[in-house]
């Protein structure tokens, strides 16, 4: 009977061409977009690289020193500027920064200015640079008029150590934030597996199809035709999590920073959950199953919306204003656990994670039973 | 005599205000085809679903072969096949699916179902038909798949509720036949419509239904004969005297005698001849006679006599 | 107007299921654009920094209150798991710490492993690193004059007085941010809430049975569709003022500047274009399942692909080059020249320019609405 129910349940669910879309093609889709909008953006954007610039000097003043420090800035391995050479007056360095050709143009003159398109840390950083260079002169200029004998010692401190900072690496996973949008994609395709735990409900109980109508009155045992069910349905949407997964890592080649096979264990229990979300609602009340649907679909893109499904960084805002979120809400767990395995060595927070995730299918699915326990019913 | 299949005395099922059966009792016994004739909303449904513990009821007991009905009693239900009013199949699954799925709910046995699965399509004779998803089939064939799906682990009682509603006269006829069939093979049936065609054409015994009340049962022949009018026969004559009307009234048997444009109307009870013996009469007095026809009393009758209002509206 | 009304009476019914989208964008939008910073011209970027003094000296004292002054403080705890999290959600930009001895070490002059650091290898470590690089220097060169630490850090903390004039080279008229991502998100909103609210009270009219009664009728044919596309613009015209009221009821003024007037015409034409979206879709016999899930591949495709979501410079060329063939992109293109965020300066000229290829999608649109319909009143006859 077991057997009967799951395999049946098994090709309802992956004929349903419906399910397969929200489980699968979505999930693909919406992957490949991510992919396409941020894949190389970590590398491209946000790790830096030396700035462009354009300097433009005014004839009648020579500023030797500016030069000779700029210069050296841009040049070596791990150069601050890139200068672009081929501006040889403010007018054509000005239709460099308007085609983004340069980030920022150095005016030389009596006083150093700089002309650029909008603020960023970019050109931040040339602002920056720029002040350095002025304050560094003033405090050599005041030191000539005060106290010239200390002129050395000055210029020696000048030069602070370059180890001044000592770095401290937390982690070796891929610390590509943009990686979190692939996790949530795969947060949403399992969650979005409860539509295949409506279905159950739906299929089973007299008072929400006709289905289920016509198998109350058959000998099958309510309670081994539910288990049939979920079982069946987590496996689909394992399955259909687990295709998505092989596709960002083998066709995409987005770097998970983790090995396959605790991935697949997350997305196991992430796919039970998703499935329980679905059972749950589905046995409450007796609306139809397109209302139903739609809360899933609904409540799944806001728990995904607030784990950083759309904007990279709300995880973070969320745990700084409301971090009581984030422990229960699915995605943001499910979200967390694929980050946790990537950051850290330890596998506490992990596991905490995945424990969290089971207990709320649990509850789910005990809730699930006790709201569909009722065998006959007041209306049909 | 045997325990009767099924047993209701006394069902009470309440929705809010509204009373859906009120003190229902009915027994039904091995080998009817048992009909349950009313219009729509007389309950019928109602009946079957508190028969079969889909349906709370606020009152009465329900006896299925001789034991309390309850949601657990699945020694009971693996005898039952039930054909619901809608359809009821899956449409991600082939017909031939379908049919297996619905039996596996009730035969464990592989080889003893597939076997019966395959017996189950010949009988509504979906042959053809086994890898279609049920979208693709006609409203006739689905209803044929319904009902395979109901009785392919071959029930002892099989409950039909409406399962030619909206359906061509040809797959009609193919589902009636059916049901003798099953009937014939002992499997007793419940069978429930509004049409009073069918039910008279195939039903040993019919309960007839009005406002959650029964209102009569009994074999075709006993309805009829609660009714007074027994026969209706209509002649086409150009003209005829009061007298003569006076004379048709006073034949034995004969009730009313009427004419109105053109033709004269007899109502009969009981009795054997009564054509006869008006035609002779009218022939004794030169009468020239168009079209003649008598009509047997109808379930429709049979119901409007009770409740003063038609069957079907 | 037998049509039109019928088409009211069915937005009637759907208006429970666009209220549940329009509370659901509404938070987003409010959520997002919350985000969003507000900017005056030129401002250095602030980062966000977590710091954590293991020294507590005068001199640590007087650091940290320089880094206020130029960056905002965050206190995300002082765990790794904590620093960790946040730098990867960029809650904070960087994390250090100020190692014991600071100050000693400075009036010794010796400056190496004055701090630990936990970042990310990116434009924000580097612009802070070469901030604070350049504190330590002035501290230690007034130092080395003969301050004393604390009178030195106080000198440093002075300097940043001295500030390089920087011109904004295209500057848009009118200040304003929080408008800008509202209206940005709504490429988003408009496209997916009209394919959801819009699309199935049409796809009603062109269901095949629906259709033939009604073309069978003697309703003529211009006038079906007249009043179809009528109640479309109304339906499209709620959903626009609607917004429209939250933004006024959100940034108020900001939407009766002169910018913020052609911030609102773009997205009037924007939302026409939706309209010709949910059209379209609306003429393929779909059901009603499937509504939501064209609306969430064209919404959520089309948004990250055009820089709703992510900034149109943060994008590939090839990305682009795509996203040069669909609708948000030129409206997000305007959205942000009228801000000054991106890299292209404002004119006029460029801001209809823009427009004008935003109608040209629409008339697209709805030629291929048209086009769609008529094939398929031939096919059916």
């Amino acid at each position: 009977m077991f057997f009967h129910l799951f395999k049946y349940e098994l090709f309802c669910s992956m004929r349903n061409i419906q399910a397969m879309f929200w489980m699968l093609a979505f999930p693909i889709v919406l992957g490949t977009f991510f992919y396409m909008a941020f894949g190389n953006l970590y590398e491209s954007v946000e790790l830096f690289q030396a700035i462009p610039i354009a300097v433009v000097y005014d004839d009648d003043i020579k500023n030797q020193t500016f030069s000779e420090t700029i210069d050296a800035l841009s040049s070596g391995d791990d150069a601050l500027f890139s200068i672009d050479n081929s501006a040889k007056d403010k007018t054509s360095a000005l239709s460099l920064l308007e085609n983004g050709d340069v980030k920022a143009v150095i005016l030389v003159g009596e006083d150093i200015s700089l002309s650029v398109k909008s603020e960023s840390t970019e050109t931040s950083i040339v602002k920056f640079f720029l002040d350095q260079y002025k304050i560094n002169e003033k405090i050599i200029t005041d030191t000539i008029n005060n106290d010239p004998t200390k002129l050395d010692d000055v210029i020696d401190a000048m030069n602070i150590s370059e180890s001044f900072i000592t770095e401290r690496s937390l982690t070796d996973g891929n610390r590509d934030p943009y990686v979190q949008y692939f996790y949530n994609l795969l947060a949403m395709s399992t969650l979005f597996g409860s539509m295949a735990g409506l279905s159950v409900v739906v299929r089973t109980q007299g008072n929400l199809s006709d289905i289920g109508a016509r198998r109350c009155v058959s000998p099958e045992n309510k309670l081994v035709s539910i288990t049939a069910g979920l079982l069946a349905m987590t496996l689909v949407n394992f399955i259909c999590s687990t295709i998505s997964l092989g596709y960002l890592l083998f066709v995409l080649k987005i770097n998970f920073g983790a090995p396959l096979l605790p991935l697949l264990g997350i997305i196991a229990i992430a796919s039970l959950t998703g499935v329980s979300m679905g059972f749950f609602v589905g046995s409450f009340g007796t609306m139809s199953e397109n209302i139903k649907n739609s809360i899933l679909t609904g409540v799944s893109m806001i728990l995904c919306f607030f784990s950083g499904l759309m904007v990279g960084n709300m995880y973070g805002y969320v745990q700084l204003y409301a971090p009581w979120l984030n422990k229960i809400s699915p995605a943001a767990l499910i979200t967390d656990s694929f980050y946790s395995l990537n950051i850290y060595d330890t596998y506490d927070r992990l596991i905490g994670n995945l424990a969290t995730l089971l207990l709320i299918s649990i509850v789910f699915i005990i809730g699930g039973f006790l709201l569909t326990r009722r065998r006959k019913y007041a209306s049909l | 005599m045997p325990a009767p299949v099924v047993k209701i005395e006394n069902l009470v099922k309440r929705y809010k205000e509204l009373i859906a059966l009120d003190h229902f009792s009915l027994e039904i016994s091995e080998g009817e085809i048992f009909g349950l004739l009313g219009p729509n909303g007389s309950g019928k449904t109602t009946t079957i679903n508190c028969l079969l513990s889909l349906l709370s009821f606020d009152k009465g007991s329900i006896e299925i072969f001789g034991e309390k009905m309850s949601p657990d009693n699945y020694k009971i239900k693996s005898k039952i096949g039930i054909i619901m009013q809608n359809v009821a199949v899956i449409n991600e699954l082939t017909v031939y699916e379908n049919i297996d799925y619905f039996c596996g709910l009730y035969i464990k046995d592989k080889a003893t179902r597939k076997q019966y699965v395959k017996e189950a399509i010949e009988f509504v004779g979906l042959e053809e038909f086994v890898k279609f998803r049920p979208k693709k089939l006609s409203g006739g064939l689905l209803r044929r798949l319904n009902i395979a799906c109901g009785i392919a682990h071959k029930p002892s009682l099989i409950i039909l509720d409406e399962p030619t509603v909206a359906v061509d006269p040809q797959s009609r006829n193919k589902i009636l036949e059916g049901i003798v069939e099953l009937n014939r093979s002992g499997a007793t049936i419940i069978y429930t419509s509004h049409y009073m065609e069918e039910v008279e054409q195939i039903c040993t015994r019919i309960a007839i239904m009005d406002k959650g009340r029964q209102i009569a049962v009994g074999t075709k022949e006993e309805l009829k004969k609660q009714i007074k009018d027994t026969e209706k026969i209509t002649i086409e004559v150009m003209d005829i005297s009061d007298e003569l009307l006076e004379e048709i009234r006073g034949l034995e048997h004969i009730g009313e005698a009427t004419f109105d444009g053109g033709e004269l109307s007899v109502k009969c009870h009981g009795g054997k001849h009564n054509l006869i013996r008006v035609l002779t009469l009218l022939q004794q007095n030169d009468i020239k006679i168009g079209r003649v026809y008598s009509k047997q009393p109808t379930l429709n009758d049979v119901f409007l006599e009770i409740t003063g209002k038609e069957l079907r509206d | 107007m037998q049509v039109f009304k019928t088409f009211l009476k069915i937005a009637v019914r759907k208006i429970p299921s666009v209220i549940l989208y329009f509370v659901i964008f509404a938070i987003i939008a409010i959520l997002l654009s919350s985000d969003a910073e507000q900017k005056n011209g030129f401002e250095s970027t602030k980062l966000s920094i977590s710091v954590h003094d293991l020294d507590n000296t005068t001199a640590s004292h007087e650091l940290i209150s320089f880094i206020e002054q130029n960056h905002t403080l965050v206190d995300v705890g002082e765990s790794d798991e904590q620093i960790t999290d946040a730098l990867f959600y960029h809650t904070i930009n960087y994390s250090l710490t100020i190692n014991e001895g600071f100050e000693q070490k400075l009036e010794s002059g010796e400056t190496d492993g004055l701090f630990e650091s936990v970042k990310d290898e990116d434009y924000q470590a580097v612009f802070f690193e070469g901030q604070l690089e350049q504190y330590i220097s002035a501290v230690s060169m007034y130092i080395a004059q003969g301050m004393d630490a604390k009178q030195a850090c106080n000198e440093a903390s002075l300097l940043s007085s001295i500030s390089t004039d920087v011109t904004v080279e295209s500057f848009s008229q009118d200040e304003g941010g929080y408008l800008m991502y509202f209206t940005q998100y709504l490429a988003y909103i408009f496209i997916s809430i009209m394919i959801v609210g819009l699309s199935p009270i049409l796809a009603t009219f062109n269901k095949p049975d629906i259709r033939r009664r009604i073309d069978s009728s003697s309703l003529l044919m211009s006038k079906k569709t007249l009043q179809l596309i009528l109640g479309s613009l109304v339906v499209t015209a709620i959903v626009w003022l609607a917004f429209m009221l939250l933004g006024i009821a959100l940034y108020g003024s900001e939407m009766f500047t002169k910018t913020g007037v052609l911030t609102l015409l773009n997205t009037l034409v924007y939302i026409v274009i939706s309209m010709g979206a949910a059209m379209l879709v609306a003429q393929f016999d779909i059901n009603e399942n499937t509504i939501p899930m064209v609306s969430n591949v064209f919404g959520m495709g089309m948004s990250f692909l055009c820089g709703v979501f992510v900034p149109q410079n943060l994008l590939s060329s090839l990305v682009l080059g795509i996203a040069k063939f669909l609708p948000a992109y030129w409206f997000v293109k305007a959205n942000n020249m009228l801000y000054g965020v991106g890299d292209t300066a404002f004119t006029m000229t460029k801001y209809l320019t823009y427009l004008g290829i935003e109608l040209l999608f629409a008339i697209a649109l709805f030629s291929a609405v048209m086009a769609v319909s008529r094939s398929k009143m031939q096919t059916s006859e």
